[in-house]
Formats: structure tokens, sequence, C-alpha cells
């Protein structure tokens, strides 16, 4: 099963992708399983990781929590060019993955990485809510100090000072809806998720985190341009 | 209309796993303009149900009709039904979120006895009164089908009609006729599908009981209806229809991968094997319908382990053949199969070379019983010397352990053969050590699984006791006791009460009804599952409906008796069940249907059985 592959015969690329409707609800390694299966739907042969338990090499540069609807979400891969085939363009794979994914998965684009994984600095949100909070939603932002818990990979669960991290873009009130557009820093640095967020804006309003509903509509580099 | 997608959204993420209550999955079939809608109810969750192969043919066969829809229900957990009970959101159809009670017929999956309470509850979250008396004419109608039909008096109250057998022909048979009388009355349509063979209205018949308590008759009320109703089989399996693709779960979920079924029915007949019996007769399917519609699925779903599945798939006429082919595929394709049921005497060097080949999964080998006399007695065809052998051959090709399958409580067992189970586990270890070639500093482990042997309807202990639960825990201690080696054997056994509550409604009759909604009513449900099982709340059910467990689950039967199923023809004689009851009494064994016909009836009562050739198709 494992046949050694000529490492220059495989391809890498970048996949741009939307995740929304009830697919906001698919686990980030449900998704992982569910995209391995629908390459193998549509043909396209992945090229597998070749230590002692291959895998297939699909990664995600800013995987999204369960629940928050993603945009322009990303994820790399590698296809195997066999030799004797014609070589398979970016615009055939993507039509080929869009045959066979499930509703609530769409991908917008297909196309050979610019930016490194590490590139990444900052992601947009827009958070809402049913319900005029704005001004709940100043309280909450003027606080001197607004503190969550955040999930370190050393220390575990840490409480931290969020304030200095929320870029606040806009916040608009219209069809009986809140809607708060923000930046926080992400990437391979700092990580500050759409979750730790709401949390302490759900604390702060006094309701459960279920009331908000989060998107993640950008991912940028360090000098705010649009990761590609 | 309800939303129910948009009630259901904001509740998703307080659960555990909410993909499994979204849909949408690969594979799924989403039809919301079908003249007929069916809900195939499968009564346990859906990480259980998705793995079931005859939902994935009905689902499959039913969607196939252009203007059909078939779409797939499971019982919620814990969490959301608490949620959908106080939000008061429906239980719905995972396709088109459509509530059950906007569907036609709304169809269980009879499976196991211990997932009954969960059919109840099923249709309560549903909205749907649970006992047929009151559901009336504006209700779906409610019918079920599977191996637990085979005895479906105990939930005969809430099941409006039963389909006995095969499901591939009579289920479209039955839509059909649904489609052609939609809008007349629930009860001329009951009275037209009794025509069909394989249809049983329950409501149709009248039981009379004895002083004793045991059954004095079962008549249809009236001349039309038939005494009998006789299972449906299909006879060609190559030509029957079966799934070129199936749903493809987000969540992980039992059995998460393609399923080809090989053959169906079983030559063996064993003797407290329910399926052994009621799936007969033995088809099998040609190496090129199975290699095709392993293609064929691999490519549509995706999925990267396929799994031939049968009863006994290591029984399948050119197994080496077979596996040869698939093998030449599954290297071509990264894809591995796994054989799930091999036979120990048909556990060859070559079929665990070809399995090494692909992969290396646990070994189980089911020895059932702990002595060749015991081994006998049920029909167990398989020597101390074949286990001997399947053994080493495993341990030669490295594996350091393997699992073995014994039942406890099988007629006419003694302490000898308690003995047994454990002299068996440590004469492996003795292989083990004794294989020259194995690698130093490695330890065996044996794990012994041991179960608690529940008498079924159709098989020759249909008559016998279960033993009762003194004497069960009696025989566990004993078993534990014998075990030297307490390191490198582990031993697992279940609790008598969930396997005495299975005895009770394997063979129950139509006074369970009562105690099962008792029991439902006080909270059972997941019954099958150690962490929801409540032995008080049926204990509680008995007493009050005035039940004694102890005469379906432990009295012995005479031949005489009219037993519950009696009236339901499983091609099955029952003199041959007496016989082989007699012989197991003496020990005797029955060679398996390749060797000798046995005639169990199939051929008498249908003329078909590709076995023994003849009037095979």
């Amino acid at each position: 099963m494992n046949n050694p592959v000529d490492i220059s015969q495989r391809k890498f690329f970048r996949a741009k992708f939307s995740k929304t409707k009830e697919a906001v609800f698919i686990s980030h390694l449900d998704l992982v399983r569910c995209l391995t299966r629908c390459f193998r739907r549509a043909d396209l042969p992945l090229w597998y990781t070749q230590g002692f338990t291959p895998r297939v090499y699909l990664n995600f540069p800013l995987p999204l929590s369960l629940g928050v609807e993603g945009e322009r979400e990303f994820f790399d891969f590698a296809v195997i060019a066999e030799k004797s085939a014609v070589e398979i363009s970016a615009a055939e794979i993507r039509e080929r993955l869009n045959e066979k994914l499930p509703d609530g998965l769409h991908i917008i684009d297909v196309y050979e990485p610019q930016n490194a994984v590490a590139d990444i600095k900052s992601a947009a949100y827009e958070i809402s809510a049913n319900g005029d909070i704005t001004k709940q939603f100043e309280e909450f932002i003027n606080q001197e100090r607004i503190l969550s818990k955040k999930h370190t990979k050393s220390k575990g669960m840490v409480e931290i000072d969020i304030k200095p991290y929320i870029n606040l873009q806009k916040i608009t009130f219209e069809t009986l809806k809140t809607y708060i557009k923000i930046i926080l820093p992400s990437g391979s640095t700092l990580n500050i998720n759409a979750g730790v967020f709401v949390n302490a804006l759900a604390e702060f309003c006094g309701v459960s985190p279920e009331n908000f509903y989060s998107k993640r509509t950008e991912i940028f580099t360090e000098d705010g341009h649009e990761f590609v | 209309m309800l939303n129910i997608t948009d009630k259901i959204k904001p509740f998703l993420l307080k659960v555990k796993n909410p993909s499994v209550y979204i849909g949408s999955e690969p594979g799924s079939i989403i039809k919301p303009d079908a003249d007929l809608h069916f809900a195939f109810c499968f009564p346990d969750t859906y990480e259980i149900g998705m793995s079931h192969l005859g939902m994935k043919i009905l689902y499959g066969l039913i969607n196939s009709r252009e203007n059909y829809a078939c779409e797939r229900v499971f019982a919620p957990a814990e969490d959301f039904e608490n949620i959908m009970r106080e939000q008061k959101i429906p239980l719905y159809g995972l396709e088109t979120k459509r509530p059950l009670t906007e569907f036609d017929i709304i169809g269980f999956t009879l499976q196991y006895e211990l997932s009954f309470t969960n059919i109840l509850n099923m249709l309560d979250l549903a909205g749907i009164p649970v006992k047929s008396s009151q559901r009336g004419e504006n209700f779906p109608l409610i019918i079920a089908g599977g191996p637990c039909a085979c005895n479906p008096e105990p939930i005969t109250d809430f099941i409006d009609l039963f389909v006995l057998g095969d499901g591939e022909e009579v289920t479209l048979e039955l839509l059909d006729l649904f489609y052609k009388m939609k809008g007349t009355k629930k009860s001329d349509f009951l009275r037209e599908a009794v025509k069909i063979q394989g249809i049983y209205v329950p409501g149709f018949y009248e039981i009379k009981y004895n002083t004793d308590k045991t059954i004095q008759s079962v008549n249809p009320k009236s001349p039309e209806i038939p005494k009998t109703v006789t299972k449906r089989i299909v006879k060609n399996l190559n030509s029957a229809y079966y799934p070129e693709n199936f749903v493809v779960p987000f969540t992980e979920i039992v059995h998460d991968r393609a399923v080809e079924e090989v053959l169906r029915g079983c030559i063996r007949g064993c003797r407290f094997c329910q399926a052994g019996f009621i799936y007969r007769p033995y088809r099998e399917k040609s190496i090129e319908t199975i290699t095709q519609q392993v293609r064929d699925l691999c490519s549509n779903t995706g999925y990267e382990t396929v799994s031939l599945s049968s009863l006994s798939t290591s029984d399948y006429s050119e197994i080496e053949k077979l596996l040869a082919e698939l093998n030449e595929y599954a290297e071509g394709s990264k894809t591995s199969i796994s054989l799930p049921s091999m036979r120990i005497d048909r556990f060859s060097d070559e079929i665990l070379a070809e399995l090494m080949k692909i992969k290396k999964s646990g070994l189980t080998f089911a020895p059932e019983a702990g002595t060749q006399r015991l081994r006998d007695v049920i029909n167990k065809n398989i020597t101390a010397d074949e286990i001997d052998r399947a053994c080493i051959t495993a341990f030669k090709a490295g594996y350091s352990g393997v699992k073995l399958y014994f039942m406890m409580g099988l007629p006419t067992e003694t302490d000898d053969d308690i003995r047994g189970i454990a002299e068996t586990a440590e004469h492996i270890i003795d292989l083990f050590y004794q294989n020259p070639d194995r690698k130093k500093g490695l330890t065996p482990m044996i794990n012994v699984s041991v179960s608690t042997f529940v008498p079924k309807p159709f098989t020759p202990f249909e008559f016998v006791p279960q033993p009762d639960e003194d004497e069960i825990r009696r025989r566990q201690r004993l078993l534990l006791s014998l075990i030297r080696s307490k390191k490198k054997i582990k031993v697992r056994y279940n609790d008598y009460t969930v396997s005495r509550l299975e005895a009770v409604l394997a063979r129950g009759d139509r006074r369970l009804c009562e105690v099962i909604y008792t029991a439902w009513i006080n909270g059972a449900k997941f019954d099958s599952w150690d962490n929801y099982f409540k032995p008080s709340v049926w204990e509680k059910a008995f007493e009050e409906n005035g039940v004694s467990p102890e005469f379906y689950a432990n009295r012995e039967r005479s031949y005489e008796e009219i037993l519950p199923w009696d009236h339901l023809d499983y091609l099955i004689d029952k003199n041959f069940l007496i016989k082989e009851n007699e012989n197991a009494k003496n020990a005797l064994t029955t060679p398996n249907c390749k060797e000798k016909c046995s005639n169990c009836g199939v051929i008498k009562k249908s003329g078909f059985c590709p076995v023994v050739g003849g009037a095979n198709e």
C-alpha cells in the first residue's frame, strides 16, 4: 500500500474555500476526513507523507473552530502528478472537488501558495447577536481590562487581558441584529480566536456564548494584505 | 411549516457531535418534493445506526424510485433530546428536516431487542402517540422489519405492520400499494397489505391464553387473513438491489467503511445462533458482482477501507480467489480490505497472508464454549486442534494476542465446561511461548470475553431455559477463580440482568407490550448501553403489570406448547428444531449444509436452496 513516490512528481496547491450553512457544525478533524474522501471521490491522487504511518498531506494554515462560519478559509495539499497523465490544472481540481463536496463547503479558488503559513498575523471576524446590544458593547469595550480565558500549549487555561488585541472596525444594528466587526491577532506567534472574544463578551452581557454567531471573513498577513 | 433547521441551529454548539443532527453528508439524497415520504428510523444513536448495512440498502432502494423519498432518523443522544423536549423541536428526518408527523410511512429496523424502548421514545419525541390504538388516521403508518421481527409480539401494541424477511423486494411492493391506495383508510390498506407475502399485521390476530399463562391459540380475526405469515427471500443476490453509494458521515462512526455483503445466510447451523437460521437459505454473490460493487462503492464514497460482510465470510466458496482479485484492486487504489467474520477452521496461512498484506488488525476467534463436548452440543463444529492451529499461525505471523469469545449458561453446561474456558486460554499462552521464532520480550495477551447465553426464537434452543441469576453469577466467579495467568488473560463478561431482559424480550408475547410501555414511561431507554440500563425500572414494570420475567427467561417449554412466534413462518421446520435440540442433549453434531442437507425445512417449504441445488435460479 505504501509505494514509494518520486517526490519530484508531487505538486503543492492552496485552496481557498468557504464553510457556511450547516457545514459550520463539522469539526476540524471531521473536515479533514471529509476532504480526504472528497479527493478520492474526485479521483485526485493526494500525496501521502512517506513516514512509518503514511498520512495524507492536508494542512490548514489556520483551522476554524467548531461553529464558526468561514468566508475565505485555506488548506494546502499536494497531488501526485502521474508521469503518463496530462498535468492537472488548478481550475480542474477546483471544479472536480466542488462537484463532490457537500452542501456548505465550497472551493473558491485553487492556486500555488504565495505566502508562507507563518506570514499569517491577523484575521477579521463578524460577530452577530439578536437584538440591539450596541450600548452594552460600548460599556464592554470601554472597560479598563477585558479578561478572558485562553488555552495555551504550555500553561493550559490562563486568564489574559485581551483589550490591547481587539481592533474594533465597526458596530452596527440593522434588521434586528447587532453586527460587530473586529480584527484579532492570529497565527503562530499570538492567536486570539473568536471564541476567546465571544466568551468575554457573553459573560459581560450575562448570556451564554451560543447567543453569538461568529464568522471569520478574512485572514491577513503582516502588512494587512489578504493571505494568499 | 416550522423550520427545524433554524430552530436547532442555536443549540447545536451545546451538544456533543453536532454534525450528526444536520444531515447533508456526502451521498445523502434530498427529495423534498417526492410523492411518498418514508422515514427510515434506527432506534439507536447515529454512530451505531449509520453503521448498519440494511439501512444503506433500503435507503438506496427506496430513493432509486424517482417519486419516493427515504430519509434517515436516529435516536438523539440525551443532551440533544433534552434540548428537543425543552424547545419543543419534534424529531425530524435528516434530509429535509421534515418532522416525522409529515411522513407517510415511518419504518423502524429491529436489530436487537434492547432497542425496543427507543422506538417508543422516538415516536414520542415526534409527537406521535406510541400505541397504534391511539393514532387514528392522521398519523403516519408505523412499520418495522429486521431480525427481531421474527418475534415482534412484545411490540405489537406500537407497530401497525411488520415486514418479515429480506426487504429488497417486499419494501417496494408495500410502498407501491401504499402509493396506489393513498388517501384510503389505514385499515383498508392493511387488509390489502397482508395479501403481500411477508407482511404481518398483528392487529388482525387474536391470542388466547391458558390458565398456566401459556398460549392457547393464535387465530386470525377474519377468514381472509392468513393463518401464518411466511417471510420473504431474495433468490438471486447478483440481481438484487445493492447501493452503489453510501451516505458518508462527517463524524467517525462504529464501522466507518464501505461494506460489501458477499453472502447471505449461513451453512453452519450453530444451535444458539438465530441469524444462522432466520437468514436461510445460504446464497452467495458471484466474484464478478462483488468486485464490481466494491469498485463502485469505493470510488463513489471515497472510503479507504471496504469490509467483506456476512455471517461467515470465510465460508465463501472461492474465498482465496476472491481475496486475490480484490487485493489486486486494493493495492492499485490504496484501499484496504477487511474480513470481519472468520471461522477458526478456515483460518489458513493463505488467508492470514492475504490479510497481513493489507492491514494488521486484531484477531478474534469465537470458540463459544470451553470443551469439545459443549461445542458439540451447540454444533459449533470446531476442534481444540483447530483453535490451536489458528493461534499458532497467528503467533508465527507476529501476533502476540488474540481475543476469544465464549458464552456462559449454554444448555447442559457444567463446571467442567467453565474450567474448559480457563484451560483454553491458559493453553494458548503456552502455545505462544512454544513458538521458537517469537520476539523476545513480547508478552502474550489473551482477552476472554464471556457473554451470557440468550435463547432465541427459531433456534433449536427456543425451548430451553436461561440459567437464573445466582447460577450465572456463581459460574462467573468460578471462571475468574480458575484463571492462573491473571496478567496475561483478561476476562470480561456482561451483566446478567441485561442478558435476562434480552431473554425475556426475545421470547416474549403480547403481554410484554404493557411492561415495555411502563418501563419507557419510567425512563427506560438505550437499554443496551451499560450507563443507561436501569434494572430497577424494569423490575418495577414487570411487577406493576403482574408479569414474571422468569416465565419468559428461565422456563423450559414443552415441544407441544404454542410459542408466541409459531404463526410466523421463517421456512424453518419446528420438527427440525426439536430434532436438533434432542441432538444437542446427546452432544451429537449436525454437518454443515455443504456437507449434507439437514432438512431444516427451507427446501420443503420454499423449494429453493442454492446449496442443495436443483431449484437454484
